[in-house]
């Protein structure tokens, strides 16, 4: 039961790493940011969250879970760069409206 | 000496995950993740709608409306089912969960927009009733 719980523990905090940096990145984004982007965010925390609290239904994670979360928090702060100063990157917003290039 | 070994690291971790994952917390705590789910969908997305601020208010507001999402959505559902007895409570948690988690900060705005409508709406009644004023 041991090596359970030692899994669950690993699992519940590199999810909530994942779900973490999903809020962080949420909270940056200002009006025009994509909606696929804040889709993929909130997939991000969502899943997160679902993931860290499975043993909470009598899903015990192993290994595969382990290996997605880590792989899903390896991906996030890999794109850490892109969302430097807490600012989207170009191509998660919309292309601005024509009048405002005028400006 | 002094100094925890890895084994107490190990330790720790396992019993801390004993007292978090315990048979007992899960009974209770169990069901409610689909309000927890559903309402950090809805969140999200009004977590990106509100102005940028600190890190730490941002995952406070986000605690807050998945809190308010547990407080209320079964009594929300309940409320809806004894209207449309067709609809189960059961299938409506998820939605109504969803809802308020993207409604998130903005139910001043929404009750606002209720009374007014509700407003016009006695007004229209009022008119039609040939009232003079």
């Amino acid at each position: 039961m041991a090596e359970h719980y030692l899994f669950a523990m690993a699992n519940f905090l590199l999810c909530l790493v994942v779900a973490f940096i999903g809020v962080c990145r949420l909270n940056a984004m200002q009006g025009g940011v994509l909606l696929r982007v804040q889709s993929e965010y909130a997939a991000y925390v969502t899943s997160g969250l679902i993931s860290a609290f499975q043993p909470w239904w009598g899903e015990w994670p192993r290994w595969g879970s382990i290996a997605i979360a880590a792989a899903l928090l390896i991906g996030l702060l890999s794109s850490g760069h892109a969302w430097k100063r807490d600012t989207p990157p170009e191509n998660a917003t919309g292309h601005a409206p024509l009048g405002d290039a005028h400006d | 000496m002094g100094q925890p070994s890895v084994t107490d690291i190990v330790g720790l971790f396992v019993f801390v995950a004993a007292l978090l994952f315990s048979r007992e917390v899960a009974q209770v705590v169990g069901p409610y993740m689909v309000i927890v789910a559903a309402a950090s969908i809805g969140a999200s997305f009004s977590l990106a709608r509100r102005e940028k601020d600190t890190r730490v208010r941002a995952v406070w507001f986000f605690v807050r409306v998945c809190g308010l999402a547990l407080l209320i959505t079964v009594s929300l559902a309940a409320i809806v089912a004894a209207y449309h007895p067709d609809l189960s409570e059961r299938a409506l948690v998820a939605p109504i969960a969803l809802l308020v988690g993207y409604i998130g900060d903005d139910w001043p705005r929404l009750l606002a927009k209720v009374v007014k409508a509700i407003m016009a709406g006695v007004d229209l009644l009022r008119t039609r009733g040939g009232g003079h004023g």
